[in-house]
């Protein structure tokens, strides 16, 4: 590997694997996650250096576990599906109990969502990601609704989580005729309750966590009539902020036999000067 | 007080609390239990590399030891990239040194350095080229001409905005 022979060349592969983890690990910080390029950038430097790098690189599958597609639509539409699929690939190969964390930080929009879903349509056998994060603005009612795809496109989604920077001082009321099924969905976390809960049926959640920060106050109506209708086997159930008050934990816990943890936190009001309500990095480090 | 010897066949008097940041060690020492005539032997380490990993025990002997099974403490140490003033002056040595050191750490089993050396590396890779990279380490592009054009279709991913 080296013209030289050196301390390094006798460095375990399992002691270069858990450098070359720590060398891109920073950028699976949501909150400081790199424009797409460079995240692409980070596994692939290294599995471009020398062919013990990437065998190490390319079979460890940790390396490849985070995507973030910020900027997506700035790809031409033919390079889009190889680095989806070398991902998933990578990530795959390496045990991965995870899967592939797929982050969308961008404004979310229907045009920037097709392609995905577009893909998962056209290839239902692949592999698809187990978890999927959206990491942006939600201003537009198309936001919710390009959300809402993705949970009834992603029929293998395992974790969903949802977190909008800004989010509209209204409720956008999507179309709540077709209640979204994501079967297979077992964890949710999300700081915007209302027009997603409303709007989907998920039978199989086991966590939940909300944290509706990001929005006013959400009344026990919302998680009622979601417990009601999903039934979920939930284990879980984190409410924060507004969801924690007493008013909304009390009515649904009777109807969550198989929870065993539940934790509800209301802390003191902040005032509001903005109605869209900007949340800040340390917001977004405690519900990430 | 223990007696340790290198590789090379230098003995080391140290004490038992420092020794004992070392998990082989300590596990070592107890099999041998209060008898401290008995040499402990590290096959693996020279007297040069040895004295260093001392220097850092000494130092460290007083910190919390890492619980072996806690897997979410592990995580956490390797998510940061931190390193504190003195372990950064400790570990500023020449590259041959520092992957001694990283390799003395793994066989020794003394996590908490292990975690130095390899944050050190990780710090010199980060934002770097594989072109810097081999630069850096003296590594040879040994690609076969079909893995170059793998590569270089990889390459046109990240330059395609």
């Amino acid at each position: 590997m080296h013209s030289k022979e050196s301390a390094m060349d006798r460095l375990p592969f399992e002691i270069l694997s858990d450098i070359f983890l720590r060398a891109i690990l920073h950028h699976f910080d949501l909150k400081s996650a790199p424009a797409s390029a460079e995240f692409i950038n980070g596994p692939l430097r290294i599995s471009h250096v020398c062919r013990i790098w990437r065998e190490i690189a390319v079979n460890d599958g940790r390396l490849w576990s985070h995507l973030t597609l910020g900027g997506w639509t700035g790809y031409r539409r033919e390079i889009r599906k190889p680095i989806f699929d070398t991902w998933l690939a990578r990530s795959k190969e390496a045990h991965l109990i995870t899967g592939l964390c797929l982050i969308f930080r961008f404004k979310i929009t229907t045009n920037s969502t097709t392609s995905y879903i577009n893909w998962t349509a056209s290839a239902p056998d692949a592999a698809v990601p187990s978890k999927l994060t959206f990491v942006g603005e939600c201003l537009k009612k198309s936001a919710i609704v390009s959300c809402l795809n993705f949970l009834k496109a992603a029929i293998f989604l395992e974790e969903f989580t949802i977190y909008f920077d800004k989010v509209p001082s209204l409720p956008t009321s999507p179309s709540n005729d077709d209640c979204q099924f994501a079967t297979g969905l077992r964890r949710l976390k999300l700081n915007y309750t209302r027009d997603i809960l409303d709007n989907v049926n998920l039978p199989s959640l086991e966590v939940l966590s909300c944290d509706s920060y990001a929005e006013a106050k959400v009344g026990s109506e919302v998680l009622v009539d979601f417990f009601r209708r999903s039934r979920p086997p939930l284990t879980y159930l984190s409410l924060k902020r507004d969801s924690g008050h007493e008013d909304i934990v009390i009515p649904i816990l009777r109807m969550l036999p198989t929870l065993n943890h539940l934790s509800a936190v209301t802390p003191m009001p902040k005032p509001r000067s903005d109605p869209r309500c900007l949340l800040t990095s340390s917001d977004a480090h405690g519900f990430l | 007080m223990v007696i340790i010897r290198t590789a090379d066949k230098e003995k080391f008097t140290v004490d038992r609390d420092v020794a004992e940041c070392s998990v082989l060690l300590k596990n070592l020492l107890e099999d041998v239990g209060e008898n401290e005539e008995e040499e402990i032997p590290v096959q693996n380490i020279n007297s040069s590399v040895f004295r260093k990993v001392l220097e850092w025990c000494e130092h460290h002997k007083n910190d919390p030891r890492p619980a072996s099974d806690d897997s979410a403490a592990e995580e956490s140490r390797r998510r940061t990239t931190d390193i504190s003033e003195w372990d950064q002056k400790f570990i500023a040595v020449d590259q041959e040194m520092l992957f001694e050191i990283i390799l003395a750490a793994n066989y020794l089993d003394i996590k908490p350095l292990l975690d130095v050396g390899c944050k050190t590396v990780a710090n010199m890779i980060k934002g770097k080229t594989p072109e810097e990279i081999r630069k850096l380490f003296n590594i040879t592009n040994d690609f076969t001409p079909e893995e170059e054009a793998q590569i270089r279709r990889e390459n046109e991913w990240a330059e395609d905005r």
